[in-house]
């Protein structure tokens, strides 16, 4: 390090005030993601890659886009299944999101075991900090794999993000809180055992989203008839609102009308019988995209992770597309 | 009349009193204070990495990579080389470690009092 560094007119309280150093100027940053002005997705021009089947488990050569059928929700004919990769390599997907795992290193007088717990099952390793005795700050700090620094939040803010909101979302109020900001180090969580009323939440969560931005696109899987049937009227809803419209896929037959804004694709591809997905394009903006791919191991216990990262949103969504449609 | 032999002693008091409230009057320096009271010796990159957590507490921002740096660039350059001088923390340059220091009385008062009016 050089000469000591000179602070011109801050603030003693202002922490984030503009440092000069000698050959260099220090200012506050964000490391989130900037919007870009591209328009919204419209399919790749080329091969993309499978990112369901490589992060869940595939084999590298997989067939192009496989035979499939789209419903414009008046019903239709079904084509015979594509051929799907074996889903063999799951443990070594695994390993990689693994090899990312991050430390939550909490920083609280008070006993923070629900936040252990509600982690028990995730993707990260909980630990404690220690303050003075008498200080009631309560924040935590995210490292990365390394023990490094990653980023902090207060524990109220913390707790905020980790309990999204259960009822859908246009009964929501607006948050203060930026999600692309305090989402940035939890990309690509894993979580390991979610139950079904979890996977419900994360699922509004994305909705919400897509709501309050007002267009683009949710690109939605469905096991089986009955679950999409359990859904439509947030669909209809949603695909309702603004410039917003909604890509459903589900397993069986389906040939009822949702919507004006909503398509509905038949296929009985293995992958969407076997995934619970929600992906939201971000309407043309890359800070605006998040997904959810799960698949249900257990009855009720599902497996998978959540993401808020732009790029492999827009290749899930490009692999869906290039799949199933709409080309 | 060179400056060996010079009467600064009032003159030092003077400037050493100042560089005390000076520094009693940065935030970070206080919670570097506080902090290092409760530990033996802490890595100065797990004092800036605490520091940055807790001064954000209540702020309700994710801080960043560049907010740690920033306060740990001021730490190594501005907070902990005056306070090192002034006897309160020892800030190992080579090591890039800090321990607990010799605080007197009357700075640690003002220190309780603050510490009051910053954690209440």
């Amino acid at each position: 390090m050089g000469a000591p560094c000179q602070r011109p007119g801050a603030s003693h309280r202002d922490t984030r005030a503009t440092y000069q150093c000698p050959g260099a100027t220090y200012q506050r940053t964000s490391a989130t993601h900037q919007p870009t002005d591209s328009p919204p997705f419209r399919g790749p021009a080329t091969r993309v890659p499978n990112p369901i089947q490589y992060v869940l488990g595939s084999t590298p050569d997989r067939p192009g886009p496989v035979p499939h059928h789209r419903s414009d929700a008046t019903g239709g004919r079904r084509l015979a299944a594509p051929v799907q990769p074996a889903m063999k390599s799951l443990q070594q997907a695994l390993s990689e999101i693994e090899a990312h795992r991050k430390t939550l290193e909490i920083y609280s007088a008070n006993d923070q075991s629900a936040i252990v717990d509600q982690f028990a099952t995730r993707n990260v390793t909980v630990v404690t900090g220690s303050l003075p005795p008498g200080v009631d700050a309560e924040f935590v700090i995210v490292r990365g794999p390394e023990g490094e620094f990653v980023g902090s939040l207060g524990l109220d803010t913390f707790r905020a993000i980790l309990s999204p909101a259960v009822h859908p979302p246009w009964v929501l109020t607006e948050r203060e809180t930026a999600y692309s900001e305090v989402f940035d180090f939890l990309d690509d969580t894993l979580f390991s055992s979610y139950d079904r009323r979890q996977m419900l939440a994360t699922t509004r969560e994305i909705e919400e989203r897509a709501w309050r931005r007002g267009e683009g696109t949710l690109y939605v899987g469905f096991q089986n008839r009955r679950a999409l049937e359990q859904q439509t009227n947030v669909y209809e809803t949603l695909a309702a609102h603004g410039n917003l419209a909604a890509e459903l896929y589900v397993s069986d037959e389906w040939d009822v009308a949702i919507g004006e804004s909503v398509r509905v694709t038949s296929s009985s591809a293995t992958e969407i019988g076997q995934f619970w997905f929600v992906l939201y394009d971000g309407g043309g903006s890359a800070i605006h995209r998040c997904g959810l791919v799960a698949e249900e191991r257990d009855a009720g216990r599902y497996y998978g992770f959540w993401t808020y990262d732009p790029a492999l949103v827009e290749e899930l969504v490009g692999h869906l597309r290039t799949t199933y449609g709409p080309e | 009349m060179n400056e060996e032999t010079a009467p600064r002693t009032a003159f030092e008091d003077r400037t050493r009193s100042s560089r005390v409230f000076s520094i009693l009057d940065e935030p970070l320096a206080r919670y570097t204070l506080w902090y290092v009271q409760n530990e033996s010796e802490v890595a100065l990159t797990h004092l800036a990495d605490v520091l940055t957590g807790w001064l954000h507490e209540d702020s309700g921002v994710v801080t960043t990579v560049d907010d740690r740096d920033r306060i740990r660039l001021l730490l190594y350059h501005v907070h902990l080389p005056a306070l090192d001088y002034l006897g309160f923390v020892r800030f190992d340059h080579t090591e890039k470690t800090v321990s607990r220091g010799e605080i007197p009385s009357h700075v640690q008062a003002v220190l309780d009092v603050l510490r009051e009016a910053d954690l209440e």
